[in-house]
């Protein structure tokens, strides 16, 4: 065998060994008792993140170098959450705080920000939330309370909310917490606004979705009020549920998708004189656009004066383009039923020019075909437009990876394959044959190859992009995820296995075999004595 | 009985600039009617389309639309939401929507176009529940600001002087309201608009009011009222004062056993009401017609004296010229035009003008906002044709055919144009085997004229022909069209220098429709239950829609 062990097993077998000594010991320290499991672990550039919730901590395991480095930095008490920054080398970790005991002190909750050297920052929250949401650039980060965990305090308020902006210290107005304005929900997620010019400004915007309710949180002017739309009027019983948000950061709006409703909302944000110094300098105008039957995904295409929306409405098997201008709407009937959209660049077999289509599939199990839509004349050319491709099998999943002109599609089992893969340019689907869900698939990290490990399996596949050649690699013990990672000079990704102490293989994407694979074993058990000590 | 069609809310803010600049006739456009906008639609008794064949006519149907449409300012379109007690300000620019708090139950709202010749954006709303009147002004700046007065019980009717300085607020129990209020039907409310100097006075008239005409400098109201004609000077009006009333009938000359007045050879019946109520730009006279007869009487406003004027035959319409200097008659049993000057022609018939169209079933005239020409025709005759006179020249009187019998015809501004209106004749467009006449005749439609060239386009139509609006400058029209089990909903947009007509779809049945003079631009208020409101550039025809006042009205920060 050339998988290559590295050293580390030498704490795993240290600790283990000190804490089967130490079990005949009476009252010993609790700390002995302190569970090892860590929180699914995330790629923070080239490094790997885990967090042990019992230990506050994250062991940091740095991929940069031939020999990877292992370091433990401490993270608030109690943490729930660790996530990937957006467009960073850093891991997030949201911690609840210690709500204080005999004997121990209470604790804040805490954001910390760990970067790939093993380096952190951290902000105190406050109240103990139990999600986040970044925005598309990773600088800020919205903490909140996820609608279905409980608090585990006495008293929450689920309508509190930390906005962090991770470019700036812990400070004063940093983070902003505020409680949002209700009717009656809570927060189901937060989604951010791109950079946008509002009141010839650029800034941020936090959207807030609640049921029948959307907020509106400046996050450049934190100290300014929240603005509240309402979905619906008091004697509308439905369940407007928020659930898709487009930005136009051209004309300052805001397109809105909502489970139950049959309207798009759109809220442009129109330059107003603001009344006091904690009042906004814009204010968003209410419009709805009749979008068919249970509209499911949208997309905007068009220049900045002639923006138009694609909308597909699997209710009335349909899609509509609407000029967002005019709010005139263009019903395309569709063969196939679809209820996801995909805009990409690329050619079509009548035409060798790149530009812009769309691509319409369902991923409901309902649909064996797929569309693509010409979107240049569409509105006068309606289904002339549509070219319908059969797959021959229903669509349950999807992957799509446009910038490589290709998406996979997932199949129910069958004798032709689980897999297709579809060429958007030629307009053409390959089948594969394929023991694994796309859900554990993953891209690597740029985009040349995309990485599959049967849930239970020792062989970690991948299929290159350039080529759609498929390959795969034996490991030494079930994998049960992969995690590219990013940074160095190969492309790698990380097979994780299933043990107490840290178990990764790291595989060398450029060149897949097991000569040129590292594993890594005991790297959780990095400092534990230093613990003992230290107490 | 003449029958007088309303043909749209949009016609209001449209049409107000330049009917209200030829307002002398104070016709209903230049006060009393602002909400609405009559066009002559010809005499019912005119059915037969021959001479002396006018007895035996049912009474008209006055067409008459919701209250709650939007009505357009200069700038904002303001919509008033009832259940919400709130009026709906949009501005026709940025299509930004405010909610302004009105009083309880905000219904009937009209705009005021002008004070002092300045376009403003400003409306006036009544109150149902309250009885009260709320004025919104808004500013540049978007910012509307309220004042509120007191209104007669179950007013529902809001006239709005020239100049914007004054409105008045009465019941008018033609119109749909409320349900009648106990109370008298002899109460006007005068509600002084300037701002800062709102204020509101009850004022007892004459029984029944049914619409209300100013004077040309808007310091004048007249009360039209079952009993007469009651005279409001503004100015005097400081507290609750005694409103002088003059009747169209004279208790000096009634016939024995109360028959009727009896003048000039003429019996006019005690029953009889007067129609075409006009006063002339000065407000110096009323005149006004009586159906069955061949008189028309004059009323001296300052003298408060009254004279019968016998024109010989049955009088099916009556109109004062916009500048008040002349009358014209229309007398459909001789198929002549009577043009009678002010006043001379009430005491010398020499100095009336014969304008004889032979052959011709005269019984409805529409003249040109300007008073240069007028539209003679019928819409109780099947006749498919109108006659087109040129009243300032010398032009020899033009025939138009038709094709199609005549609803209804309103001018443009500026009088280049006309609207006409067709009916149409009962049975299937679709049966089989019918010819093209037959398909025409039972199709909806309207026609397009240029009046100097004398051209008319026809245009079938998919639905009856709704509400239109002419815009300011007379550059364009819309129409609108309406049938929800066919799924009809558009409007029309018609360029009058061409005659080209551009079909618009909307979003849901559309309702009403008007101008905003200052982003030029026509609104079509629909039937959406959150509220919807297309705005269409007269200019390109490019459009845009906003959905959803209500929830707009909701939006909290």
């Amino acid at each position: 065998m050339n998988v290559t062990t590295h050293s580390f097993n030498r704490y795993r077998s240290v600790a283990l060994s000190l804490a089967v000594a130490l079990t005949a010991c009476a009252d010993r320290d609790a700390r002995y008792e302190l569970s090892m499991r860590t929180l699914a672990p995330v790629a923070a550039g080239n490094a790997l993140v885990y967090v042990q919730p019992a230990l506050a901590r994250a062991t940091v395991v740095d991929l940069s170098q031939a020999a990877p480095a292992v370091r433990q930095v401490a993270v608030g008490d109690d943490p729930v959450l660790v996530q990937p920054r957006v467009a960073h080398d850093e891991a997030l970790v949201l911690s609840r705080g210690q709500r204080g005991s005999a004997g121990v002190a209470p604790a804040p909750a805490s954001l910390t920000a760990v970067t790939a050297a093993g380096a952190t920052r951290r902000w105190t929250l406050g109240s103990p939330f139990n999600a986040l949401s970044q925005n598309g650039d990773g600088r800020y980060v919205m903490a909140y309370f996820n609608n279905s965990a409980s608090a585990g305090r006495l008293l929450f308020n689920p309508n509190e909310v930390a906005i962090v902006d991770l470019d700036r210290a812990a400070a004063t107005g940093n983070p902003v917490v505020r409680t949002v304005r209700s009717f009656g929900g809570v927060p189901n997620g937060v989604v951010f606004s791109p950079t946008m010019t509002v009141a010839g400004e650029p800034r941020t915007l936090a959207v807030v979705l609640s049921d029948a309710y959307v907020t509106l949180l400046d996050l450049n002017h934190p100290e300014r009020s929240e603005i509240t739309v309402r979905l619906t009027l008091p004697e509308d019983a439905r369940a407007i549920a928020p659930a898709q948000v487009v930005f136009d950061t051209d004309n300052a709006t805001m397109y809105l998708r909502a489970d139950q409703s049959n309207d798009l909302y759109v809220l442009r944000l129109l330059t107003v004189t603001p009344e006091s110094a904690t009042a906004n300098d814009f204010r968003p105008t209410l419009n709805q656009l009749a979008a068919g039957v249970r509209p499911a995904d949208l997309a905007l295409f068009g220049g900045a004066t002639a923006r138009k929306l694609l909308v597909v409405s699997p209710g009335s098997r349909d899609a509509r383009v609407i000029d967002t201008v005019a709010n005139t709407t263009t019903v395309v009937p569709l063969d196939a039923v679809a209820s996801r959209v995909l805009l990409f660049n690329g050619p079509s077999p009548r035409s060798a020019t790149s530009e812009l289509r769309a691509l319409l599939y369902s991923t409901r199990g309902v649909a064996s075909a797929v569309s693509f839509v010409e979107l240049t004349d569409i509105e006068s050319r309606r289904s002339q437009n549509v070219e319908t491709l059969q797959l021959g099998r229903v669509i349950n999943q999807a992957l799509p990876l446009p910038e490589r002109g290709v998406v996979m599609f997932g199949h129910p089992s069958s004798a032709t394959g689980s897999l297709s893969l579809l060429d958007l340019g030629r307009r053409t689907a390959a089948p594969i044959f394929s023991e694994v869900a796309l859900e554990s698939a993953r891209f690597d990290d740029d985009r040349q190859a995309l990485w599959v490990a049967p849930p239970t399996g020792e062989r970690l596949g991948y299929i290159e992009l350039t080529n759609f050649r498929p390959g795969e690699i034996r490991l030494d013990a079930p994998i049960t995820d992969v995690i590219p990672v990013s940074g160095g000079t190969s492309r790698r990704v990380v097979a994780l296995h299933d043990a107490a102490d840290g178990w990764i293989t790291v595989v060398d994407g450029t060149d897949v075999t097991r000569e040129r694979s590292r594993s890594l074993r005991g790297f959780l058990l990095t400092g534990l004595l230093d613990e003992g000590e230290a107490q | 009985m003449k029958k007088k069609i309303l043909l749209g809310a949009g016609l209001l803010a449209a049409a107000a600039g330049t009917l209200g600049g030829c307002g002398a006739d104070a016709s209903p456009s230049a006060g009393n009617e602002n909400p609405r906008f009559f066009t002559d639609a010809g005499a019912a008794s005119d059915r037969g389309a021959f001479p002396g064949a006018d007895a035996g006519l049912p009474p008209e149907v006055e067409e008459q639309r919701a209250f709650e449409t939007p009505q357009a300012g200069s700038r904002f379109v303001y919509v008033a939401n009832p259940r919400r007690d709130n009026v709906a300000v949009i501005d026709s620019r940025t299509l930004a929507i405010q909610s302004v708090e009105a009083g309880d139950g905000p219904t009937y709202l009209v705009t005021v176009p002008e004070r002092d010749g300045t376009p403003v954006d400003e409306a006036l709303v009544v109150n149902a529940n309250a009885n009260t009147a709320t004025v919104l002004r808004t500013s540049a700046a978007g910012v509307t600001t309220t004042a509120q007065m007191p209104v007669v019980a179950g007013a529902n009717a809001i006239a709005v002087a020239p100049n914007g300085h004054y409105a008045v607020v009465y019941l008018d129990t033609s119109r749909p309201n409320q349900g009648v209020p106990a109370g008298s039907f002899q109460e006007v409310a005068v509600l002084r608009l300037d701002p800062g100097m709102e204020r509101g006075l009850l004022l007892s008239v004459g029984f029944r009011p049914v619409s209300v005409v100013f004077s040309a400098d808007g310091q004048t109201g007249f009360v039209i009222t079952e009993d007469g004609v009651s005279i409001l000077r503004f100015a005097s009006l400081t507290g609750p004062a005694l409103v002088p009333t003059v009747s169209f009938y004279d208790d000096r000359i009634v016939t024995p056993g109360d028959a009727g007045m009896s003048d000039a050879g003429v019996t006019i019946s005690r029953d009889a009401r007067a129609l075409d109520v006009s006063v002339t730009r000065d407000g110096r006279y009323a005149i006004a017609r009586f159906a069955g007869t061949t008189a028309m009487r004059v009323i001296d406003l300052m003298g408060r004296t009254g004279q019968t004027v016998d024109l010989g035959t049955e009088i099916t319409d009556l109109d004062v010229s916009p500048d008040g200097t002349f009358a014209l008659a229309a007398l459909r049993g001789q198929s002549r035009v009577l043009r009678i000057p002010i006043p001379s022609g009430f005491s010398d018939p020499s100095v009336r003008r014969s304008i004889d169209l032979p052959g011709e079933v005269v019984g409805s005239v529409t003249m040109s906002p300007d008073g240069a020409r007028a539209l003679v025709y019928s819409t109780a005759a099947m006749t498919e044709r109108a006659t087109l006179l040129d009243l300032a020249g010398t032009d020899a009187p033009a025939v138009l055919r038709l094709r199609k019998t005549v609803r209804a015809v309103a001018f443009a501004p500026g009088g280049g144009s006309a609207l006409i209106v067709h009916g149409r004749s009962e049975g299937s467009v679709t049966e089989p085997g019918i010819d093209l006449e037959t398909q025409i005749d039972r199709s909806f439609g309207y026609s397009v004229l240029n009046v100097a060239e004398r051209f008319t386009r026809l245009q079938l139509t998919s639905a009856d022909v709704g509400p239109f609006a002419l815009v300011p400058g007379g550059s364009h029209a819309f129409v609108l069209l309406r049938d929800d089990a066919r799924h009809v909903a558009l409007t029309q947009r018609i360029t009058l220098a061409s005659l080209t007509i551009q079909d618009i779809a909307l979003g849901s049945p559309p309702v009403s429709v008007g101008a905003v003079p200052a982003t030029e631009r026509a609104f079509i208020g629909q039937d959406h239950p959150e509220g919807r409101i297309t705005f269409v550039d007269w200019n390109t025809g490019t459009q845009q829609s906003i959905t959803g006042f209500e929830l707009n009205s909701r939006i909290v920060e």
